[in-house]
């Protein structure tokens, strides 16, 4: 199993993938644990890349049901700004994420 | 002492039925019951002082006015605190998701208030259900009642306590690899984890959305059956929603001469203390001197479950925990920078290592490079155990295997993330398939409860309570 070899595991390429910041302990840690659970969750040899539905779920209804497409009244703009951890107005405000002109 | 401590919820039904016993009276037994217990136990993080004991009047003024009333009405309930209440804090026991106050109420705890069901308290767990010991939470600890020294098992740790503690009749928690079976073990209860589809997942904070699922935890196997009762139905808002519709305690009490019970030798190799073991076949045998006839039956897809069930519900839970960023509700990081500094602080500062190693890990699973590899095999190995199982129900009603691996363990025994994962053996084959699966008390190791697994069909529940029941009452 190659692919289980340590430098296959690049946490800190993982964790930005992730949007996780590593703390200074965390990247001398999570090295050898991430690689420790991924040995652990390796699926043994006895299963190969052989043909079949893998995309199946299991008992979930195999055939699509639509609802009426009738419109419904949902939660109010108020009761979901609510929760935002800051906002103006109707808004939630966050960093700027547009440049000024020059 | 709280005098209902020990009643299941069929008996507080009864009294309550016949006006022997006010829904008031009980809530505030219950209330006193925390007040009094759960300073050592930590089962709750939410304890609905104010509101509970309105909603019982409301409900004993109905049962006073005559109205016809569920079996369910008047008596407190528990949710783990992944399952949404509206005006409720509903916290996954996460730094993340600590002050969040759900808009709207989760379709399976709808259903129990509109039978009547009073809302006693929000209960703690491994923070986002990823655990299995409620170590992980991060909101506090909660120790085994039967032994203060011990975990409850978890995720829902939380709940089982707070059951078996006498503090509340029944709870609700959510099992995606065990979380409702195996704390269900370590604390002498009854858990069910029910066919996927058979209890909506709305509201249900999702951590492995293809396994995820609402199941009770209460003193009796009947008991679990009538809560099912009541959260068993199709719900529009949830694309898997099956329903049920059926009485779960239809087959109670049916003889279960005839019935052909599987026991896999895979499920009862050297993982598995061999006291357990041997109180797990003791339980076999009773059941068969009840009539049950015991297929010895090999599964060997079984093997590779586990490590495929943790890609599985890892890759699932990187992308569902995608959504916790800063932005629009949860925890927002105050560091400063740009809003790809905000995501990255808010989630680094919000969430807690098991979260971040399982984000971790199912972000691995589907990365470039290593998705056929771990994604996909996982995949296959989910069909490949879904058709033995197939295979074995073709022929058997039901499957019996231990609940877990070992009794509650103690508090900071396990010290490495996959010595915890070890422990899901028993549970995670029915996850993976979808097929519901019932954890029975049937005797104790060293003074500690051990449980029976009954996994059946799909959607047959009610002959899992049957024979569950033969097990209680032989």
């Amino acid at each position: 199993m190659d692919r289980n070899e340590k430098t296959l595991i690049d946490v800190e390429r993982l964790a930005l993938l992730a949007r996780l910041t590593l703390t200074e302990e965390e990247k001398k840690t999570l090295p050898a644990e991430m690689e420790e659970i991924i040995r652990f969750a390796s699926v043994g040899s006895t299963v190969g890349a052989e043909g079949g539905t893998w995309t199946d779920r299991p008992v979930t209804p195999k055939t699509n049901v639509f609802r009426e497409d009738v419109p419904e009244k949902g939660l109010d703009r108020e009761t979901f700004l609510a929760g935002a951890p800051t906002r103006t107005d109707a808004y939630i405000t966050v960093p700027r994420v547009v440049e000024e002109e020059a | 002492m709280n005098p209902y401590t020990d009643r299941t919820l069929t008996e507080l039904s009864e009294a309550l039925t016949k006006k022997q016993l006010s829904s008031a009276e009980l809530t505030r037994a219950c209330l006193d019951e925390i007040e009094a217990r759960d300073g050592e136990i930590g089962a709750f993080l939410t304890v609905c002082k104010e509101t509970a004991p309105w909603a019982a009047a409301e409900i004993d003024r109905r049962r006073l006015a005559g109205e016809a009333l569920s079996p369910l009405a008047g008596i407190p309930a528990a949710l783990k605190d992944n399952i949404c209440t509206k005006d409720v804090r509903t916290t996954c026991a996460s730094r993340m998701l600590e002050r969040f106050v759900p808009p709207y109420d989760a379709f399976a705890w709808e259903l129990l208030k509109n039978n009547g069901a009073v809302l006693l308290g929000k209960c703690n767990m491994d923070e986002f259900a990823m655990g299995s010991s409620t170590e992980h939470s991060a909101l506090g600890t909660t120790r085994n009642p039967l032994d203060l020294s011990r975990v409850p098992g978890g995720s829902s740790g939380g709940p089982a306590a707070a059951v078996a503690a006498g503090m509340v009749p029944y709870a609700l928690g959510s099992d995606t690899g065990g979380s409702v079976r195996q704390p269900a073990a370590f604390c002498g209860l009854v858990g069910l984890k029910p066919t996927y589809g058979c209890v909506s997942r709305r509201g249900l904070v999702a951590f492995a959305s293809s396994l995820d699922q609402i199941g009770p935890l209460a003193k009796t196997v009947r008991d679990a059956a009538l809560v099912m009762n009541a959260i068993a139905a199709h719900d529009l808002l949830d694309a898997t929603s099956v329903g049920s519709g059926e009485d779960f305690t239809r087959e109670i009490g049916r003889e279960i001469a005839g019935v052909r019970i599987a026991l896999p030798e895979e499920a009862f190799g050297d993982e598995i203390d061999p006291a357990v073991k041997q109180t797990v076949f003791a339980a076999a045998k009773k059941l068969e001197a009840l009539g049950a006839a015991l297929v010895p039956v090999s599964m060997k897809e079984l093997a590779d479950a586990l490590p495929a069930y943790y890609i599985l519900s890892s890759a699932e839970a990187s992308s569902n925990l995608a959504r916790y960023d800063g932005v629009r509700y949860g925890y927002r990081s105050t560091a400063g920078g740009d809003i790809d500094a905000l995501y990255r602080a808010s989630r680094s500062e919000g969430f807690g290592a098991e979260v971040k190693r399982r984000i971790m890990l199912g972000t691995f699973a589907l990365s470039a490079g290593f998705y056929d590899e771990y994604y996909e095999k996982a995949s296959r190995v989910r069909a490949r155990v879904c058709g033995a199982f197939a295979r074995v129900l073709n022929d058997c009603g039901l499957i019996l295997t231990p609940t877990a691996p070992t009794t509650a363990f103690r508090i900071g025994e396990k010290q490495s993330p996959t010595a915890l994962y070890a422990g899901d053996i028993c549970t995670v084959p029915a996850s993976i398939a979808g097929l519901p699966a019932l954890s029975v008390p049937c005797g104790s190791v060293g003074g500690l409860p051990v449980g029976v697994q009954l996994t059946g069909r799909a959607f047959g529940e009610a002959l899992l309570c049957r024979v569950g029941t033969a097990l209680e009452e032989g």
